[in-house]
């Protein structure tokens, strides 16, 4: 890594280095992957929960984008273009995998998926005590469906529409697997924090 | 409102406003109140973790090599260099593309036949070398070379070498793998090679 951090030192922006990319410039496609690898790798690792897996994913999201963007023409923002084409990338291998990416619809709950309906105790609030490794932690716990929709509202920031729309399930699941998804992390991270108070 | 009413609109207040009805039940209801508390650090939480995390070198060193193998990003020509990248990727525009430029190539030899070279022999040996000497190279190599300047001669003889060698490799291939499309494709990115070498020797021989 030598020219890209150079021409990011000098303020090479990100239009110009989509411009010389489309025309094959090497150091080009090494500031595009730059700017973005943190967070389509983000993406990836906490939808898999796998680090190696997330990884080829990173790479075929910046592989499928590097040979299409000749085509990019700047109607959309190249970074909703890039994370939008990795979240297909990653879906694309839960498919594959079997796993669900559609979250099951309210009346078909699990009793292993489906949160307890708990109002709170105050022995075991969780204010000021969820740190990142515990998070993360607890979202590689989830069952896949609740992590899909937690980390692309939660974590990526994708409203209910737009995930409808990735995963091809209604606004109205979407928000209740969001509520659900919420509630298993809190017991998840109460449970953690738990079982830490009991060790010695 | 009780704790159950609390519940139906729970969801919806993680993200948003309360109004003054909710805030009374969370003044009055600790376990709702550390509940809603609870819910909105997991999703504030959650936000930290968008960019986290980075990926280790080889993932851009693998974007890198598949890149340049598929001919989307050419590093800076390096004599020497390898020219021949093994890891690669193949799809049905690369073989149109090749193909053309191959005929291109071809194309362009011909019409520079000025150097007396004779059409048929370019044809054949431009898409298949064949009649190697000890050195790899064919006869049409050897006429090439001669009309390229004394100081480039070193660095096309030894292109020429690597590539026919990289022909001879991949016709092997595709005689022991007649059905494989990989093969094939490898095969045709060798002759497009060849004819890249000899285009650019045609050029740099021009007067």
């Amino acid at each position: 890594m030598t020219g890209a951090r150079k021409r990011q030192g000098d303020k090479l922006s990100e239009a110009e280095a989509i411009e010389r990319a489309k025309h094959g410039d090497a150091e080009a496609f090494e500031v595009l992957y730059d700017l973005h690898k943190r967070r389509v790798y983000s993406l990836c690792l906490r939808m898999t929960a796998n680090a190696a897996e997330a990884e080829d994913l990173t790479q075929e999201a910046f592989m499928q984008l590097f040979r299409k963007i000749a085509t990019f023409r700047g109607e959309s923002a190249f970074s909703t273009w890039l994370h939008r084409m990795a979240v297909n990338v990653v879906l694309m291998q839960l498919r594959k995998k079997g796993l669900p990416v559609v979250p099951l619809e309210d009346d078909i709950e699990t009793e292993e998926e489906t949160p307890k309906k708990d109002f709170g105790t105050q022995d075991l609030t969780l204010e000021g005590s969820i740190d990142r490794l515990r998070l993360q932690n607890a979202i590689g716990k989830l069952p896949p469906g609740y992590r899909t929709i937690f980390v692309l509202h939660d974590v990526q920031g994708y409203e209910h529409n737009e995930i409808a729309d990735l995963v091809g399930c209604s606004i109205g699941n979407s928000k209740s697997q969001l509520h659900k998804a919420r509630m298993k992390l809190r017991e998840l991270l109460r449970t953690s924090r738990a079982e830490k108070a009991i060790k010695p | 409102m009780t704790c159950i009413e609390f519940q139906d609109v729970l969801a919806d207040m993680v993200d948003g406003e309360t109004d003054a009805q909710h805030e009374a039940h969370l003044k009055s209801c600790s376990s709702c109140s550390e509940l809603l508390a609870d819910l909105r650090a997991i999703a504030s939480g959650a936000k930290l973790l968008c960019a986290d995390s980075e990926p280790s070198p080889r993932v851009w060193a693998n974007i890198q090599r598949t890149l340049e193998a598929e001919g989307i990003i050419r590093p800076a020509a390096q004599p020497g260099a390898a020219l021949f990248p093994r890891t690669r990727h193949w799809s049905p525009a690369w073989l149109i593309s090749g193909a053309a430029v191959v005929l291109l190539a071809i194309g362009a030899f011909l019409y520079t036949s000025h150097y007396g070279l004779n059409q048929q022999l370019a044809e054949t040996q431009v898409t298949a070398p064949a009649g190697t000497d000890a050195s790899g190279a064919t006869p049409d190599d050897v006429e090439l070379l001669s009309h390229v300047s004394p100081a480039a001669r070193a660095t096309y003889a030894d292109n020429l070498q690597t590539v026919n060698a990289f022909i001879r490799d991949a016709e092997d291939n595709v005689a022991q793998n007649p059905h494989d499309d990989e093969a094939r494709h490898y095969l045709m990115q060798a002759y497009q090679e060849r004819a890249m070498v000899y285009a650019s020797a045609m050029d740099r021989s021009m007067p």
